[in-house]
């Protein structure tokens, strides 16, 4: 077993030596606890006149433990005692004569506590000592089947735990089993005929557990060498030059780029459903393989990145160790949506190490002849922001992904994935939950292959589903708008690691005939205000996906100078350790209250302060005094309110002031009617369906319980001067992002029931719909 | 929007969410006039669809004749441009992709300011031989005083006939040693 392990929480059954009954503790239960003291007796107080004997600690990892005692007194003892993973215990009940136990199941340091007791009624002190138990079989480590023709073969392997001793065996049987004495070996070359071997391996730890016999095979055969590179062609997409240079696919700019971290295969030419060989390409997109002698065979790179465990390879950027990706380029457009795959038109039947695979974008005069290289231009990308979020974390987990990508994949009205009708590049979930992205593919409409940052966008979205947290609720959404804090944040954070991936602020979207003409967002352009254009701009607050972009980009570049490898770990930190369990709903808000308590640091307070024109304590309980503070995610102060009150305009364009309260995060919500300034809903002058994600339909309340865990509801009984049947308000109710019941049925007067725990804080969203609403009452009951 | 959980929303309502969908995004005057609870329901799926998209410049692209085309005769077919967004100028041309031909798509149509949710009708000349099922692309620019240029495009499907759409892999498709299948990006390697 692994010692100090958290998974050693089991129940105990103790044997008794004599056949009386045991105390009460025979069912405690197993958390691991550290060695306490092995008595309570104060070695510099005078003897006692009775005391236990016989008992001594053992840190030794045993499988079982019998303790066996007496006792030093003036006359016989009696005894009681009870075993337990808690280091202090004292036993209670009867003494009785028994002087031995044991504690044969379980795992961790296990205490036995005895007190004697003389014929005259003396107890002694309680005796705590403990001993360390192991029933857990070690498992064995660095053992895989091995399919590569190789001769000799080198097996090495390990165990989970040490001090481990193994016995082998070696033959061309697929299940035998090792016998005989365990030693400290633990690699072995065998050179043998050809053919397949295998390597029969059994584990023991040091408390005698034995691990399940382990087989891997290798095939042993004579070799020859296939290595080179693989390539593919990459685009540029250039900036414009507003007001006559457009944005562009330059394809004038193409150039060969390696193709990193791809699955690559050597495959039998006369029959390629036979793999002679795999492995993945390195950061240079170098590739060696070892294939049998005397064959024939032909190299096919997948557009799949894959590895349970990355390693590094001296090429930067390599911030990755011991991370795990599957990532998988696919055309949704064909039945099966089949992976992209790219194969030498040359075969090999001799060593080379001058192999060239080589993916490329051509074009004639007007149109692609064509587009091997798009497959790998995303995964290019790809490579580049897991390593951007490995400076955060080395072996973090991203989960599976396929990227839907198609020549066919057009900017449509209607959503028809099959026929490449995605809308626009976007991300999403399939039905069982597996992450999508769709990426646009469609010459001379607009394809986003070489858009990188447009690629980046949409993989941040996919980094918010799976690594960190995303309470966004969608929607149309412009760059001025004012909106649920919810879509600023997800829409801001986009654009910004778009630019943090490529420590370029430009975010380009080319499109049109000869992909030579676009669009370009400078994310380091801060959010306006004032009035600019004869309109009166407000868009600084937690509001605005502008002001997100801005403040995440700046808080990046500032520490991008100082140190460039891990600029982007702050920032990680906070999404995935932070944002991701905050019971407030996710937003810019909530994410610099943890971000100033961790780091504080006065390029945060200037961006805080100038481009989301916020005040600092809002993001702290009372008055800020970083670092270590407590991060105030729900500004309870409602200092946000005061400040944006007189300063910020609801819509951000042109829009008038509000009230303080209009403006606050979160208000608190009590047992019985609860009225506020809050209480509105408003969707500006943003057409349908457009107002639905803004920031005045969106109105957040915090709930605190109080008491018994018990049910409550929380309800909007009437509409001021509307009928319950008119659709003007639901309801959600959540904990941690997590909805625990919503309302969003035809009724425009809304309930949630939920089970509420005490001293839990609970986030309610009464969600505007049609129309607006004013002076609503919230009634929490009980 | 893992949050979004719509109550009241049964099986059979679910299989009709994708033509109501459709129907709105395409923005038809059937849709709005549709009850609320259809509404609702595909307003929801919209968010849903949208969520991620890439930030782009909200125009909503329709036709009310879809009207299959009669090969190589001009057809004179009405565009509707919905800007979601506020703008000072909203300028359109139009070009045709896949077989299908714009008369002049030099032209360039200025619609003037946008106001958001209502439509803007142009009428451009199209056209395709027999077989063709290609798309008409209306290239866009939203100008504002405030920003520079800001540009998309946006696709309606047409056909001549009974034509299908039919896409057109990157390569052929084969089958790996997996059993799966893939896309040979190597046409020297089919």
């Amino acid at each position: 077993m692994v010692l100090g392990s958290p998974s050693t929480r089991s129940w105990v059954t103790l044997f008794l030596v004599s056949g009386l009954a045991l105390s009460q503790a025979a069912c405690l239960s197993s958390a691991f606890q550290e060695p306490g003291p092995g008595t309570t007796q104060n070695p510099s107080t005078p003897p006692e006149p009775v005391s236990v004997t016989g008992l001594a600690s053992s840190s030794t990892r045993v499988k079982s433990k019998t303790w066996t005692w007496g006792c030093a007194a003036a006359s016989a003892c009696t005894y009681r005692f009870v075993i337990d993973q808690i280091s202090n215990t004292t036993p209670t009940g009867s003494f009785s004569s028994v002087n031995t136990a044991s504690q044969t199941v379980g795992n961790g340091y296990w205490y036995i506590h005895v007190q004697a007791q003389d014929a005259d009624g003396v107890s002694s002190s309680v005796k705590h000592i403990y001993a360390l138990l192991d029933n857990t079989d070690p498992v064995l480590t660095g053992l895989t089947n091995d399919s590569t023709p190789i001769l000799p073969k080198v097996w090495s392997w390990g165990c989970n735990e040490s001090p481990c001793s193994f016995r082998y065996l070696i033959d061309q049987s697929a299940s035998s089993n090792p016998s005989g004495n365990y030693s400290s070996v633990n690699t072995v070359t065998h050179s043998g005929a050809a053919g397949t071997w295998y390597l029969h391996v059994q584990a023991r730890d040091a408390a005698g557990n034995e691990s399940p016999v382990s087989h891997v095979s290798a095939l042993l055969s004579e070799s020859f060498t296939l290595a080179g590179i693989a390539r593919y062609d990459w685009i540029s997409a250039d900036e414009g030059n507003y007001p006559d240079l457009p944005p562009k696919l330059n394809f004038a700019s193409k150039q060969a780029r390696r193709i990193r971290r791809a699955r690559i295969e050597a495959l039998n030419a006369a029959n390629t459903s036979q793999v002679l060989a795999s492995g993945v390409t390195n950061d240079l997109g170098a590739f060696s393989l070892n294939v049998p002698q005397g064959s024939n065979a032909r190299i096919r790179v997948y557009a799949h990145l894959y590895t349970t465990q990355s390693s590094r390879d001296s090429v930067l950027p390599e911030q990755c160790l011991g991370a795990s990706w599957d990532i998988r380029v696919v055309d949704n457009t064909t039945s099966g949506t089949p992976l992209y795959g790219f194969t030498s038109t040359s075969q090999y039947s001799e060593s080379t190490s001058a192999i060239d695979l080589y993916a490329q974008t051509t074009r004639d005069t007007a149109n692609y002849t064509s587009r091997a290289g798009a497959p790998f231009a995303l995964l290019d990308t790809f490579v580049t922001q897991i390593e951007l979020v490995c400076q955060g974390d080395e072996d973090a987990f991203f989960p599976q992904l396929y990227v839907n990508w198609s020549p066919n994949n057009i900017p449509s009205s209607r959503m028809n994935v099959s026929v490449g009708d995605i809308v626009t590049s976007h991300f999403t979930t399939n039905a069982q939950g597996i992450p999508q992205l769709y990426i646009l593919g469609k010459e001379d409409t607009d394809t986003d292959e070489y858009d990188d940052h447009v690629v980046a966008h949409e993989f941040g979205h996919y980094l918010e589903h799976a690594l960190y947290r995303s309470d966004s609720i969608g929607g149309s959404h412009t760059l001025y708008d004012s909106l649920d804090p919810r879509v600023a944040f997800g829409e801001g954070f986009g654009n910004a690691i778009s630019a943090m991936t490529f420590n370029d602020p430009i975010y380009v979207d080319t499109k049109g005939e000869n992909e030579s003409d676009g669009f370009q967002i400078d994310v380091s352009s801060p959010p306006l205000d004032g009035t600019i254009g004869g309109n009166l701009h407000t868009d600084r607050s937690v509001f605005s996906e502008l002001a997100v972009q801005n403040f995440l980009w700046n808080l990046f570049y500032d520490l991008r100078n100082s140190n460039p490898l891990t600029a982007y770990s702050q920032i990680h930190t906070v999404l995935s350790q932070d944002q991701k369990y905050t019971p407030a709903l996710t937003s810019v808000h909530s994410f610099s209250s943890y971000y100033y308590s961790r780091y504080g640091g006065t390029t945060f307070e200037n961006q805080w302060t100038t481009t989301l024109k916020s005040p600092l304590n809002s993001l702290c309980s009372g008055v800020c005094s970083v670092p270590g503070q407590t991060p105030d995610i729900w500004d309870l102060d409602g200092d946000l309110g005061t400040a944006y009150e007189s300063s910020l305009r609801y819509q951000a364009v042109n829009g008038t002031l509000r009230s303080a309260a209009f403006w606050n995060l979160y208000p608190s919500l009590q047992s019985g009617s609860n009225s506020s300034g809050h209480n509105v809903t408003d969707g500006a002058n943003y057409p349908y369906p457009r107002y639905l994600n803004k920031m005045g339909m969106s109105r957040w309340y915090r709930y605190t319980h109080a008491g018994q865990d018990r049910t409550v509801t929380i309800s909007i009984p009437s509409l001021p001067g509307l009928s319950c049947s008119t659709d003007a308000l639901d309801m959600a109710v959540y904990q941690a992002g997590n909805a625990l019941d919503n309302d969003f049925s035809e009724s425009g007067c809304p309930s949630v029931s939920f089970s509420a725990m005490n001293g839990q804080t609970y986030v309610v969203d009464v969600r505007g719909y049609s129309g607006n609403v004013s002076n609503f009452v919230i009634q929490v009951s009980p | 929007m893992k949050q979004l959980v719509i109550k009241k929303i049964s099986v059979l309502t679910l299989a009709l969410l994708a033509a109501v969908v459709a129907a709105a995004l395409k923005g038809s005057a059937q849709f709005w006039s549709s009850s609320p609870s259809q509404q609702k329901i595909a307003s929801e799926a919209e968010h849903r669809l949208h969520n991620g998209g890439k930030p782009r410049p909200q125009v909503e692209l329709s036709t009310p004749d879809s009207t299959p085309l009669v090969a190589n005769a001009w057809a004179l077919t009405p565009i509707l441009l919905t800007p979601l967004e506020e703008c000072d100028e909203l300028v359109v041309q139009f070009h045709g992709i896949d077989g299908i031909e714009v008369q002049d798509p030099q032209q360039t149509y200025n619609l003037g300011s946008c106001d958001p949710g209502e439509p803007r009708q142009v009428e451009v000349r199209i056209r395709g031989s027999s077989g063709v099922a290609g798309y008409l692309v209306a290239d866009f620019t939203l100008i504002t005083p405030e920003t520079d240029k800001r540009k998309g495009s946006l696709t309606l499907p047409f056909q001549v006939g009974q034509a299908k759409h039919r896409p057109k892999p990157a390569g052929k498709t084969k089958i790996a040693p997996d059993g799966s299948s893939f896309i040979e990006l190597n046409p020297q390697a089919q």
